[in-house]
């Protein structure tokens, strides 16, 4: 009898053990986002100061801008879906010789830093950029002819660019799903092309199609560095206004458009969580319909040819002009190492600082977000369904509420009581903690999801205690996973600008705050070699996925 | 409904696997099997009659036309695979009408059409489902239904049966030919199962290694296996290879491991020879009877029907036997390691070919 109340206690206690550890993620989580925002929304809208909620509807100001949101994100999102589908059923269906390379490398937007982007797109597509200097040879011109990169057609190019990936390998794999012999069930049952595209793919793909436009428009509504870089002051989304607002201390103003954003997001995440329950997953189809490209009539090898050009053009291009943009002045048109020399430079505007920052702040971000990951992987695991809900609502929260609204909440609701005003760098790296943590815990639920149970009953039936197993067999199998999800935390937060731009003192800048100073006062070679130096970064962060996860690091996202 | 000629038919894949050269007439209104082992080209010949495997040389005639330059859907042939490969985000009845709203039919004509086949299978009562809320068996139902749909020339089956439980596929393959003999229709029908092959076809034609080793139909190809890869392939008969000590007017004496057995035919001496006895020929008996027997230890005595089935060891061969006294049965059954004697008549076993060695890449 006391033998066995000393198990239930002993049980009793680990479990709450286990409840402590599974909860901290979730009540950090509670803290550090729900509060904050909920606090900067109530006390904005009630308090103030600055314009009330309706005074900030009613504006013309607020109407334009919140018009301009959904128009840019909207153009981005069809122009990134109709440049997207013909790549992913190129992906899925033709046979190309480095096809594993390319799909492999479509990750690398993702982890390429939204400003990093900008100083490639100006460099590419921008007054003096690549094709510039190209049409102005051909024109005969001496000034700038060209410029692609800056306004409305910039913002939306870029977003584009950013999406296409997403998309691409969303539909594409969606399409390697489809059994082949469905496919041919429909030619031989009289159907055209066009009717087997329009009555089995489509349908089939349609859940895959939706889920990738909904997220893309997602991700363009709520775009900062991009529009606000390559908007150059003259465009405005709800993000630069929220932040313009904080800065002018229209607290009211920056409240109400928080709250509005946060509507039109949560509705939008709740669509994709809807749409992308809906994503067939019954993997790879054992035989995929394929054709080489030899097989294709001679005017289809034309349209692919230009088509793949033209796509190289767009990813490839701003990728590769980076290097140039650190040693190319587009000002004095020559070539200096200028920018690298900056790099070395300390003090307030140099770049070492901000190197050094970025590493402290992304590495200390990195850290916590995997600590914190590992509980909630394992919750989102659960088997109550109630803390599996939680746990997958509060990974998927960082992603809904924009980074601008997490600083905006942080910097009230947090900095004032903890007096972090005027050392705000601990801020700067729970934002980043936030930011990253979607994507460590999303790694290892991955991972723990493709342990086999069996191993795990091994070592229990071998004996090994809950520890034991949890040291040497779980953990082990879990590193790899891990790693790629620090990686990502990492990658995420050292290109991290929004949120750091909005909670940085000079003294704190990053990086990538730094790039987009830089550019503000025309500064191209600092900003170049900035973001080629995150560039290297990110690429390794790339290269160590690749080698780490292969083909799962595509699951990651 | 149409005749089929396939006319030296062949197609090399990349990797060296040669399908063909095929050559096989099919005529109107004939049922068809292609019966092999897995990987002999059953599908790959299915598919390129289909039109979706463009063969390297060779002809296909329908009717005596070439339709090799024709897409598959002009071709105006019904297929249904081992996958039924239904449309899965259509209901049953979208299924079935695929080809007729393909091919612009009023929906009034659908709709009879699609109700008449749906009685013809007997699915009627499925029609509103999705077909992710249909058993196996029914989605077969389906998917033949939506194969005949446009009044095909030509029917392709590939394995369409394999997949369900043996007395279900029995009930499937009696309405097939059932529904294949009331249409009329040209049917080519792929199976591994020799069982399914015999039951169901006018003429069976065996395939190993893509090609064409025998056609004929189900009784011809029983009796005169054309091979010995035929003869072991159908199961019918106990097929033995060795070499010939000795002959003599019209018996020749076959080495077998270590026993000798008299065999009616012709041979030189040294050469390597396959004869088959069927199992109802072969003599088994506790004690020594007249005539040429061998001893052997029983492996299995297993009852069907109206008979048992013995199985004997002899070195590394099984002799399969007949036995229909159950006395008898029971003794073998209880013989235990003590050796047993079986024995056939010459004249009851037949030389056969042996067959050209395996080229399989596998
Ligand atoms: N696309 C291809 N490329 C290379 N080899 C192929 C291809 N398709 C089929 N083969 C090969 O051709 C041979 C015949 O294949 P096929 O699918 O026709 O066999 P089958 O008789 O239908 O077998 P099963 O009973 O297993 O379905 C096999 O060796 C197969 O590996
Ligand atoms: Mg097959």
């Amino acid at each position: 009898m006391s033998m066995l109340t000393e198990v239930g206690v002993e049980v009793r206690r680990r479990s709450v053990l286990s409840a402590v550890v599974i909860a901290s993620p979730i009540l950090l989580l509670l803290i550090f986002v729900v509060y904050p925002v909920t606090y900067v929304l109530i006390a904005g809208l009630l308090y103030g100061p600055g314009s009330t909620f309706a005074e900030t509807v009613l504006s013309p100001v607020t109407q334009r801008i919140v018009a301009f949101t959904l128009q840019q994100a909207l153009l981005s999102t069809v122009i990134t879906v109709a440049v997207s589908l013909p790549a992913a059923a190129l992906l899925a269906r033709l046979e190309f010789s480095g096809k594993g390379v390319v799909r492999a490398a479509m990750i690398v937007p993702f982890v390429l830093p939204p400003i990093v982007v900008v100083v490639g797109f100006l460099r590419m597509f921008g007054p003096y950029g690549v094709i510039d200097t190209v049409a102005m040879a051909m024109s005969g011109s001496a000034i700038s002819v060209f410029d692609l990169s800056t306004g409305l057609t910039g913002i939306i190019l870029a977003h584009v660019f950013y999406n296409i990936p997403l998309v691409t390998l969303m539909v594409s794999s969606s399409l390697e799903t489809l059994p082949p012999e469905v496919e041919e069930m429909a030619e031989l049952l009289g159907a055209t092309t066009l009717q087997k595209w329009r009555y089995v793919i489509l349908p089939h793909i349609r859940s895959a199609l939706g889920a990738s436009a909904v997220l893309t428009f997602l991700f363009c509504f709520m775009s900062f560095p991009i529009v606000l870089a390559l908007g150059q002051g003259r465009y405005s989304t709800i993000e630069v206004q929220i932040w313009s607002a904080f800065r002018y201390f229209d607290y009211g103003q920056a409240s109400a458009l928080a709250l509005l954003q946060l509507g039109v997001t949560l509705v939008l995440a709740v669509a994709y969580v809807y749409l992308s329950g809906g994503v067939a997953n019954g993997g790879r189809s054992a035989r995929i319909k394929t054709v080489s490209f030899r097989e294709l009539p001679r005017s289809a090898r034309l349209l692919v040819t230009v088509y793949a050009i033209l796509l190289l053009i767009l990813m490839v291009g701003p990728i590769a002009s980076i290097v140039l943009g650190a040693i190319y002045d587009p000002v004095t048109r020559e070539f200096s190492t200028e920018g690298f020399a900056n790099l070395l430079r300390t003090g307030v505007g140099g770049g070492l600082t901000a190197l050094i920052n970025s590493v402290v702040y992304a590495g200390l971000a990195t850290l916590s977000a995997l600590v914190l990951g590992l509980p909630l992987a394992y919750a989102q695991l659960s088997e109550r369904a109630g803390v599996r809900g939680v746990a997958t609502a509060m990974t998927l929260l960082p992603l809904g509420v924009s980074s601008i609204t997490i600083a905006y909440g942080l910097m009230r609701a947090i900095a004032v009581p903890l007096r972090l005003s005027i050392t705000p760098w601990p801020l700067i790296v729970i934002a980043q903690t936030i930011i990253g943590l979607p994507f460590s815990a999303r790694a290892i639920e991955v991972a723990r999801r493709n342990i086999d149970p069996e191993l795990l009953e091994q070592a229990d039936i071998l004996g090994a205690t809950r520890l034991q197993r949890l040291f040497f067999v779980e953990l082990p199998l879990l590193a790899p996973g891990i790693l790629v999800g620090g990686v990502f935390a990492f990658a995420m937060a050292i290109g991290e600008m929004s949120a750091t731009l909005f909670i940085a003192l000079p003294q704190n800048y990053t990086l990538a705050v730094a790039i987009y100073q830089y550019l503000s006062v025309r500064k191209f070679l600092e900003a170049g070699a900035a973001a080629l130096v995150l560039v290297v970064v990110c690429l390794v962060a790339f290269l160590v996925m690749e080698r780490v996860s292969g083909e799962s690091a595509g699951g990651t996202i | 409904m149409v005749r089929v000629d396939i006319l030296a038919l062949r197609r090399v894949f990349a990797d060296g696997t040669s399908i063909g050269p095929i050559d096989l007439s099919i005529a109107d209104g004939e049922f068809v099997t292609l019966l092999g082992p897995s990987g002999a080209g059953k599908t790959t010949t299915l598919r390129m009659i289909a039109g979706f495997i463009t063969p390297d040389s060779g002809d296909l005639l329908f009717d005596g036309q070439s339709v090799l330059s024709i897409p598959p859907r002009e071709r105006n042939i019904g297929m249904v695979f081992q996958s039924t490969a239904l449309f899965p985000h259509m209901t049953v009845f979208q299924n079935i009408s695929f080809s007729l709203d393909m091919a612009g039919w009023q929906h009034k004509d659908v709709v009879a059409r699609v109700e008449e086949l749906a009685s013809m299978l007997r699915i009627k009562r499925l029609l509103r489902r999705r077909v992710d809320q249909i058993s196996g068996g029914e989605a077969q139902r389906v998917a033949l239904a939506r194969a005949l749909a446009r009044d095909p020339k030509l029917l392709l089956l590939d394995e369409p049966l394999s997949a369900l439980d043996p007395e279900l596929r029995e009930r499937l393959q009696v309405e097939i030919r059932r529904i294949q003999r009331r249409l009329n229709v040209t049917t080519i029908y792929v199976t591994h199962s020799q069982e399914e092959a015999f039951a169901i076809s006018d003429r069976i034609a065996i395939l190993r290694d893509g090609i064409i080793v025998q056609v004929g139909d189900p009784e011809d190809i029983y009796e005169h296996p054309a091979d010995e890869f035929v003869a072991r392939f159908l199961g019918g008969g106990n097929v033995f290879r060795g070499t010939v000590v000795g002959s003599s007017d019209g018996t020749i004496r076959v080495s077998v491991g270590s026993a000798v057995f008299s065999v009616a035919g012709e041979a030189e001496e040294g050469e390597v020879v396959a004869f088959s006895v069927k199992p109802e020929d072969v003599v088994v008996s506790l004690e020594k009877q007249d005539g040429e027997m061998l001893q052997a230890r029983v492996r299995s005595v297993v009852p069907q029907l109206g008979s048992y089935r013995v199985t004997l060891q002899l070195d590394a061969q099984q002799v399969v036997a007949i036995v229909r006294d159950s006395s008898l049965a029971r003794s073998l059954r209880s013989s235990g390691d003590n050796p047993v004697w079986f024995g056939f008549a010459p004249s009851d076993a037949v030389v056969i070919p042996p067959s050209r060695p395996h080229t399989s890449t596998c």
